[in-house]
């Protein structure tokens, strides 16, 4: 319970930080790094099943409130395939590593946000984006991907220390 | 433990890129005929913009104009722009969307009656 929240609310900050961040010099309108997604992958590499879940529900209840409606259904949309997909990658597909899980999770981010955006908008038109998107996420992937690998000690560490305080 | 960097990782990221690149390089190069504006995926207004005069409208906070045959998305309540950033449309399969205000211009070309359309 403790470590889910404590996950849900790093990975919260992250995304509210990241959108008060103006946009990216180097990326494109829209496009954001995803920093939030790391939180995500870890869950899904460690925590579990429904503790991934939560963290998907809340991050996109909070681009909700903070974004409206909209951006809550692409936040929620893209949670759910890219943390069906993250779940996927890090329990049966060993030889995928961070980066590509990283690349995947963006990918999958992306296209839930386009499908949402091709129903809200009601043309075929809103995949002209596609292209970008699909470059924009190798880069942000390398990065989120990149982080992960790079903080896994630090998670592990935070989730040990957390439990252990639950059990005294 | 997770590996950083694998060869499918490698794959994945070159085949993502390079689809990206190459859907990039695939320009609209049909002549423009006529504009159609949706809002909330229905049809708002067709532009024929060979004999349209320059104008601009407002619908939903976003600003159209159409300056002498080329139509374009002039600017827009939403955050991030990506309707200004389309640009000038003049070919035929060009579009500008903008997600937030739900509005969408697109251009079709002579005799296509609306090939990306969808009844919202």
């Amino acid at each position: 319970m403790t470590v889910t929240a404590l996950f849900t609310a790093i990975s919260v900050v992250l995304s509210v930080l990241e959108s008060f961040l103006p946009t990216f010099a180097v990326l494109p309108p829209g496009a954001k790094p995803g920093l939030s997604n790391i939180i995500v992958m870890f869950s899904a590499l460690s925590l579990g099943v429904p503790q991934t879940v939560f963290i998907i529900l809340t991050k996109s209840f909070f681009a909700f409130l903070m974004r409206g409606a909209v951006a809550g259904l692409m936040s929620l949309a893209g949670g759910i395939l890219s943390g069906i997909c993250m779940l996927f990658v890090f329990r049966k597909l060993k030889i995928i590593g961070c980066v590509g899980a990283g690349v995947l999770s963006a990918l999958c981010h992306n296209t839930g946000q386009l499908l949402v955006s091709f129903l809200t908008v009601g043309t075929w038109a809103v995949f002209g984006y596609a292209p970008v998107l699909l470059i924009v996420s190798v880069v942000t992937g390398v990065i989120t991907g990149t982080l992960l690998k790079a903080s896994i000690p630090y998670f592990k560490g935070l989730e040990k220390h957390f439990s252990k305080e639950m059990e005294k | 433990m997770k590996k950083l960097f694998t060869r499918a990782d490698l794959i994945i990221a070159a085949v993502a890129l390079l689809s990206g690149l190459a859907l990039l390089c695939f320009k609209p190069s049909g002549e423009g005929e006529t504009a159609i504006i949706r809002v909330d995926g229905k049809e708002y207004k067709r532009i024929d913009l060979q004999s349209t005069e320059n104008f601009e409208i407002t619908v939903n906070g976003v600003v159209i104009a159409c300056e002498n045959k080329e139509i374009y998305v002039k600017s827009s309540t939403c955050p991030d722009k990506i309707c200004v950033g389309a640009g000038h449309l003049t070919k035929s399969g060009q579009s500008a969307v903008c997600v937030p205000n739900r509005v969408s211009v697109e251009i079709s070309g002579k005799g296509e009656g609306t090939p990306w359309a969808v009844t919202g």
